[in-house]
C-alpha cells in the first residue's frame, strides 16, 4: 500500500514537472541558445585553466603538457613587480569606481529633470557617441591635446604662464588622464541603464508626492533614487566583481616606459611576458590568480550587500 | 575455408604493412636526416625546372601580407604568377597582416591544426620550441640532396647559415638576408643641412660639436620664423639615440647593448660606467631643451619634422628622408635638404655604426607536410637562385625592369611610377621586394637610391660593424633562461633608462640600478648570450 502511494505520489511529481514543461516550452526554448552558448563557450574552456599548472608545450597540447604545480604562480608572486602590479590595477580601478560610478547616475538625475523631450534625446545621444569611438582614437586624440608641442591644452596653460607639462610622460598625470578619458567615453552609454529604470518608477508615486507639496529636490531625494537603488545596488556589484581587470589595450596605447610604475597593470604585464614572450602557462596562472581574486571580492560584496539590505539588493 | 581466408587476407595485410614500412624508411631516411650541411660539395641530385609537370601541385604558403596595402598575395600578383610558371607549382596564399601575424600563427601552431606546407615563422626565436615540438623539418638531408642554390647562397652570405643553424648544426629554416642590402640602404641619424647652413656649421663629428649643434638650433632660430620653436632632437624610439650610444662605444641599435671584449667575452653594457656616461650626457640635452621623446607616437613626431621644427631625428632608413623633404616643400620650406649623417666619434676617435641584422624573418617547411622534397626545392629555387632573386628584388621584365646590357635596370614605370609610388611600393605592387624571403639585392636598392644616399653608404661601409648576433638559435634551456628572466629584465632597464635621461630618478641611483639588474638575474642572460657568441664564432 504504502509503495503504492509512494509511486502514485511520485508519478504525480513528474506528472507535475511534465505539465510546467509543457506549459512553459516556448520560454525554454528561448532560452535555450543562451545556455547552449554559455556552455560552450563559457564553461567548456574552463578545462584550459590546467594550463596554469603544466609547462604548456606546444608538442604536447594542453592534456600532454607536464606538470609543474604552482611553479607558475611563485613565479608571479616572486616577481620583482609583483606588489606594483597589484597596486596600479586596484588603484586604476578604485579610482575609476570613485569618480567614474557616480557620474551616470548624476548625469541621468540631472537629464530626469529636464523637460523638452528633443533636447533631452539629443543630449543624451551626443553623450553616448564616445562610446562608439575605438580607444586608438581616443588615444590619438589625447597625444594631440595634450602634446608639448601645440596641443590645445598646453597652449592653454601657457596663456597663464605655466610651464607647459609633459602630460603623456609624467607618471602624476597617469591616472587621471587614464579615468577622466573612461568615464568622458562611457558616461553617456552607462547611464542608458538608469533612464531606464527611472521610467519604470510609478509615476503615481510623484503626483501624491506633489499633491504633499513636495518639490523637485524632495521628490528625487525620496522617490527616484530609492526607486533606482537597486539598479545602482547592482551595478556596483557588477564593477566591484571586475575590481582585478584593467583592459590592457587602452594602457598599451597609453603607456610608455616613463610611466610604467603607476601604467603597468596585471593585464599589460600578461601581454609582454606571456603573449609576447610565448609563456603562455604563466600568462593562464597570473589571469587565473586574477579571476579567483575578482570572484572572491563578488561573493564578499554580495553577501555583505544582502545582508546591509535585508536581502534585497543583491544579485542572488 | 575461412582460415585460408583469414591467413591471405593476413598475409596480404602483412605485404601492405611491409611496403609501407620500406617507403616509409626511405622517406625517413632524408627527413630525418641531421647530417651537416655540406658546404663545400655538390649536391648528390640537382634538379631542374619545372619541379612538378603534372597539373595541380600545390603549396600552402603562410607569409606576412605585402608591405603595399593595395596590392594582396593572396591576389596571385605577377611575380609570383612567373614563379608559378616556371616551378610548375600553384600556391595556396594565406596571408595576414604583420601587425596580426604573429598572434594569429602562434595560436595556429600551438593548436598544431591546419599548418600550411611553407610558413613564416611568429617569432624569430621561436625555432627551439617549434623544433622540439615535431613542427619543422630539418632541412640538412635535403641541402645535402637538393640544395644546389641554397649553397651557393650560404657561401655568398654566410650569416644566412650561421643564424639559421641550431646548436647542433641542424638547419630548419631560411631567412631573409639583409646583408646586401645594408651596404646600401642604412639607418642613421637625418639632421637638417640647410639649418646647419643658415647657422653657418658644418656637419658635427665629436660628441662636442653635436652638442654645441643642438644648442645653435635651439637658440639661434635656424627656420626663421622669429620664435624658439625649434625640437633639435626628436626621437620615437630608443633605437633612434645610437648614434649618442656610439659615442661611448655602446652598442644599442642593433645588440641591445650586448658587447664583446677583445678576448670574446660577451658583457652587458648596461652595467658599465660608459653607460653611465652615455645616460648622463642624454640628461643634460633633455634638461637643456635639445632633446624631446615622441614614443608611441611617431605621428606627432612626423608632423613636426614637416612643420619645419625638428633639426635632427634619429636612425631611420634613409628613404624617409625623400619623405621629410616633400613634406617641407608642402610646408613652403625653400630647398630643404635632410641628410643621413654618421654617429660622432668615440673617445678612441673611431666610429661604430652598428649594421642593421643581417637575418629577419624566418621561414620554415611544416614537418608533416605531404610533399617535402618539391616543398624544399621550391624554397631553393625561390630563396637561393639569381633568376629568382632578379625577379624577387626587380620585378616583371618590361614593366618594372628592362634588360641593358644583360643587366636589369629598374624602368621609368618603377622610378617615376604614374600612379605616384614610390620606387619599393611600385616593384612591390607586383609582388616583388617581398616581406618574406627577402635576399636583398644591392643592385635593386642602388638604383631607385638618392645620390645622396649612395654617396654616404660609400662612406659609412667602412665604419660598419657587425651587431651582436641575437638571431643565433638558442637551445631548448636557453629560451627557458631567457623568457625567465628577459622581460622582466627588460621592462625594468626600459622604465630606468627613460628616467634617468628625464631625470626623474637621479643619477646618483645608477649603481642601486645596476644591483638590481644583477639581482634580477643579468649574469644568467649573460651566460645565455656567451653561449649565443661562441656558438656564431665556431
Amino acid at each position: 500500500m504504502k509503495t503504492l502511494t509512494n509511486a502514485t505520489v511520485r508519478s504525480g511529481a513528474a506528472r507535475d514537472f511534465i505539465k510546467k514543461l509543457n506549459s512553459q516550452k516556448l520560454l525554454i526554448l528561448m532560452i535555450l541558445p543562451a545556455c547552449v552558448y554559455f556552455f560552450v563557450f563559457h564553461y567548456i574552456p574552463i578545462y584550459g585553466i590546467i594550463v596554469a599548472f603544466k609547462d604548456f608545450s606546444i608538442s604536447s597540447g594542453i592534456l600532454g603538457s607536464r606538470w609543474v604545480g604552482l611553479k607558475w604562480f611563485y613565479e608571479f608572486f616572486n616577481s620583482y613587480v609583483f606588489w606594483r602590479l597589484l597596486r596600479n590595477t586596484l588603484m586604476l580601478n578604485v579610482y575609476n569606481l570613485m569618480f567614474g560610478f557616480p557620474v551616470p547616475i548624476i548625469f541621468a538625475l540631472l537629464l530626469n529633470e529636464i523637460k523638452g523631450k528633443r533636447i533631452k534625446r539629443t543630449i543624451q545621444t551626443i553623450s553616448y557617441l564616445p562610446h562608439f569611438i575605438s580607444v586608438v582614437i581616443v588615444v590619438s586624440i589625447m597625444n594631440l591635446l595634450l602634446s608639448t608641442t601645440g596641443g590645445v591644452v598646453n597652449k592653454a596653460v601657457a596663456a597663464f604662464g605655466i610651464e607647459p607639462i609633459n602630460f603623456m610622460y609624467e607618471k602624476s598625470w597617469f591616472r587621471f588622464l587614464y579615468v577622466f578619458s573612461a568615464i568622458w567615453q562611457n558616461f553617456g552609454w552607462n547611464s542608458i541603464i538608469y533612464f531606464a529604470a527611472i521610467a519604470n518608477i510609478n509615476k503615481e508615486l510623484y503626483e501624491a508626492a506633489t499633491i504633499d507639496g513636495a518639490n523637485r529636490w524632495k521628490q528625487t531625494l525620496y522617490i527616484t533614487i530609492p526607486g533606482i537603488l537597486p539598479t545602482i545596488g547592482i551595478m556596483l556589484l557588477l564593477r566591484l566583481g571586475s575590481l582585478m581587470s584593467v583592459g590592457f589595450e587602452k594602457i598599451i596605447l597609453m603607456y610608455n616606459p616613463s610611466t610604467y610604475e603607476v601604467s603597468d597593470v596585471i593585464s599589460t604585464y600578461v601581454y609582454r611576458k606571456g603573449l609576447l614572450a610565448s609563456n603562455f602557462s604563466f600568462g593562464a596562472a597570473v589571469g587565473f590568480f586574477n579571476s579567483v581574486i575578482n570572484f572572491i571580492i563578488l561573493v564578499a560584496s554580495n553577501y555583505i550587500s544582502n545582508k546591509l539590505s535585508g536581502d534585497t539588493i543583491g544579485l542572488w | 575455408m575461412k582460415k585460408v581466408m583469414s591467413l591471405a587476407l593476413a598475409g596480404v595485410l602483412f605485404l601492405f604493412v611491409g611496403c609501407t614500412k620500406e617507403t616509409e624508411v626511405a622517406q625517413k631516411s632524408i627527413l630525418m636526416n641531421t647530417l651537416p650541411v655540406e658546404l663545400t660539395t655538390d649536391v648528390a641530385a640537382p634538379y631542374s625546372l619545372p619541379l612538378e609537370k603534372n597539373e595541380g601541385a600545390t603549396l600552402k604558403i603562410a607569409a606576412f601580407e605585402n608591405l603595399y596595402g593595395a596590392a594582396s598575395y593572396a591576389e596571385n600578383l605577377p611575380v609570383w604568377q612567373e614563379i608559378e610558371r616556371r616551378t610548375g607549382v600553384k600556391i595556396e596564399w594565406e596571408v595576414i597582416p604583420s601587425s596580426q601575424y604573429a598572434v594569429v600563427m602562434r595560436t595556429r601552431l600551438a593548436a598544431s591544426r591546419d599548418i600550411p606546407d611553407i610558413f613564416c615563422l611568429p617569432d624569430d626565436s621561436m625555432v627551439p620550441q617549434l623544433a622540439s615540438s615535431e613542427l619543422l623539418l630539418p632541412l640538412n638531408g635535403y641541402i645535402n640532396e637538393y640544395g644546389q642554390h641554397t649553397k651557393k647562397l650560404y657561401e655568398k652570405f654566410p650569416e644566412a647559415y650561421l643564424l639559421n643553424r641550431d646548436q647542433d648544426g641542424v638547419v630548419y629554416t631560411l631567412s631573409d638576408v639583409y646583408t646586401e642590402g645594408n651596404t646600401v640602404k642604412m639607418y642613421a641619424a637625418l639632421i637638417r643641412k640647410d639649418w646647419l647652413e643658415t647657422l653657418g656649421l658644418s656637419i658635427p663629428e665629436t660628441l662636442e660639436e653635436w652638442t654645441e649643434t643642438l644648442t645653435a638650433f635651439k637658440n639661434q632660430d635656424p627656420n626663421g620664423n622669429g620664435m624658439k620653436d625649434e625640437v633639435p632632437l626628436a626621437v620615437s624610439t630608443m633605437i633612434s639615440l645610437a648614434p649618442f650610444a656610439s659615442a661611448y662605444g655602446l652598442h644599442s641599435a642593433y645588440s641591445g647593448f650586448w658587447g664583446v671584449d677583445a678576448l670574446g667575452k660577451v658583457q652587458y653594457e648596461v652595467l658599465t660606467n660608459r653607460y653611465r656616461d652615455y645616460i648622463t650626457y642624454l640628461n643634460m640635452l633633455y634638461r637643456n631643451g635639445l632633446l624631446k621623446f615622441f614614443l608611441n607616437d611617431q605621428n606627432g613626431r612626423n608632423l613636426l619634422v614637416h612643420q619645419n621644427s625638428v633639426g635632427c631625428t634619429g636612425a631611420e632608413m634613409s628613404g624617409i628622408s625623400q619623405n621629410y623633404i616633400k613634406g617641407l616643400i608642402s610646408a613652403g620650406v625653400k630647398a630643404p635638404q635632410v641628410v643621413s649623417i654618421l654617429p660622432p666619434k668615440t673617445p678612441s676617435a673611431d666610429i661604430v655604426f652598428e649594421e642593421r641584422t643581417s637575418i629577419a624573418r624566418r621561414v620554415a617547411v611544416y614537418k608533416n607536410t605531404a610533399n617535402p622534397d618539391m616543398a624544399f626545392k621550391w624554397l631553393d629555387y625561390v630563396w637561393g637562385s639569381e633568376d629568382a632573386n632578379v625577379l624577387l628584388n626587380f620585378g616583371i621584365e618590361g614593366v618594372s625592369y628592362n634588360m641593358v646590357d644583360g643587366k636589369p635596370i629598374l624602368s621609368d614605370w618603377t622610378l617615376n611610377n604614374p600612379n605616384g609610388l614610390d620606387p619599393a611600393s611600385a616593384v612591390r605592387s607586383l609582388g616583388a621586394f617581398p616581406s618574406f624571403l627577402n635576399v636583398q639585392n644591392g643592385e635593386f636598392l642602388k638604383q631607385w637610391s638618392s645620390e645622396g644616399e649612395i654617396e654616404f653608404a660609400a662612406k659609412a661601409v667602412s665604419n660598419m660593424a657587425k651587431p651582436f648576433p641575437l638571431q643565433v638559435i638558442l637551445t631548448n634551456e636557453e629560451t627557458q633562461i631567457l623568457s625567465a628572466y628577459n622581460s622582466d629584465i627588460s621592462s625594468y632597464f626600459e622604465e630606468m633608462q627613460i628616467k634617468f635621461i628625464m631625470g626623474t630618478e637621479p643619477l646618483s641611483k645608477f649603481d642601486e640600478f645596476v644591483s638590481t639588474l644583477k639581482e634580477m638575474g643579468v649574469e644568467e642572460l649573460t651566460k645565455v648570450r656567451q653561449a649565443q657568441y661562441d656558438r656564431y664564432k665556431k
